[in-house]
């Protein structure tokens, strides 16, 4: 649980109320008034997702790094644009698919991998124990490996075929959310996302047996 | 189970593997202080165009209002313009020059007349580097400086 206190400049707040039981709307108001430290609560709140989401798109911890700090500058500078027809959750997200898409395509196929290293957690993971001592061709296959071929795989993919993935197969969200954050319907939503898993399927064959 | 189905099972099996890339200890709790800095600095600030897009983007009524008016503007100047040029194009050169200038056209007509004269003479050995056209007026630039270079100035220098 967050320790800091905020310093309200907004009247129907208490000024001893705890980080985490602010609603993001009340602090993107106080952000919206120039409140930095409401609006360092937000970078908080979203911070590993809309990092994880970039970098699962660009594979290196440098761009994502970028891209991320970019997009909560940007997220910052139109705060007062931002209606409340979304979620903050859904409208960040949807800056920084948009901000990541676009320096995709700019970066065309020059694919640079800086890959974050793996927690210990993936080691005891029974499901990744499974497909590395069993499924692998190769039993001596490692995991730092798997996850160089599989960004690989990744890297092949359309842009938007692997946001879907991103979002959906390692992010947990659902169709509809998708949805709202890549501004097309539930139907393209599952289309690319069934295309995406065939290519990439196709494309690791080896390991998946 | 559709084999299908469970072959995107092992899929996402394996693409679980990505949850557990982790960025080095620590970075999360540097990157807040970091945007927030380049916010201070004002960095990623938006020019006067894009203030002005955005401006139009949230207030799109005013928008629409402003390209009609922008569009309206255009529409007039390009019908008064094309108005414009036909009456221009209708007018005698002569009245134009005596309109323009506000004097005599013949007065007009001969000084221009003199002053192209006297350009012709001195282009004509300065500027001209073509070796198979003829080269009358050389003789002049010794004998006769000022003499301008016409047919009568090469029969007499051809004659002497």
């Amino acid at each position: 649980m967050p320790i800091a206190k905020l310093q309200f400049d907004k009247p129907d707040l208490d000024a001893e109320t705890p980080l985490d039981e602010i609603t993001d709307m009340q602090l993107v108001e106080m952000a919206r008034h120039e409140n930095i430290s409401a609006y360092d609560e937000l970078v908080r709140r979203y911070q590993e997702r809309i990092y994880a989401t970039v970098y699962h798109m660009t594979s290196n911890h440098e761009d994502a790094n970028d891209l991320t700090q970019d997009t909560f500058v940007k997220a910052y500078r139109a705060i007062k644009s931002f209606k409340g027809d979304s979620s903050f959750y859904t409208w960040i997200y949807r800056i920084a698919v948009n901000k990541t898409i676009n320096f995709l395509k700019q970066r065309k196929n020059r694919v640079h991998m800086s890959l974050n290293d793996l927690d210990f957690q993936a080691e005891n993971d029974p499901d990744l124990v499974a497909l590395v001592s069993d499924k692998t061709p190769r039993r001596e296959l490692g995991l730092a490996e798997l996850q160089e071929k599989l960004n690989s795989a990744m890297q092949k993919l359309s842009e938007h075929h692997r946001m879907v993935v991103t979002l959906h197969d390692i992010q947990g969200l659902s169709h509809e959310e998708i949805g709202n954050i890549m501004d097309c319907n539930v139907g393209t939503v599952r289309s690319r996302l069934f295309y995406a898993r065939q290519q990439m399927q196709a494309l690791l064959s080896d390991y998946l047996k | 189970m559709n084999p299908e189905q469970e072959n995107f099972d092992a899929l996402r099996k394996l693409l679980s593997l990505k949850r557990h890339e982790v960025p080095p200890p620590g970075y999360f709790d540097h990157l807040p202080r970091r945007i927030s800095t380049r916010i201070y600095a004002h960095e990623g600030a938006p020019s006067f165009f894009e203030s002005i897009m955005e401006w139009f983007r949230v207030n799109a009524s005013l928008a629409y209002a402003f390209s009609l008016t922008a569009c309206g503007a255009l529409a007039v100047s390009i019908i008064y313009g094309a108005r414009a040029e036909g009456a221009r194009a209708d007018a005698q050169p002569r009245d134009l020059a005596v309109s323009w200038v506000g004097r005599d056209a013949n007065a007009l007509a001969s000084e221009v007349s003199e002053s192209t004269r006297h350009e012709l003479h001195t282009a004509n050995w300065v500027a001209n580097t073509n070796p198979a056209s003829p080269s009358y007026g050389l003789p002049s630039l010794f004998a006769r400086p000022m003499q301008p270079a016409t047919m009568q100035t090469a029969y007499e220098a051809f004659s002497n």
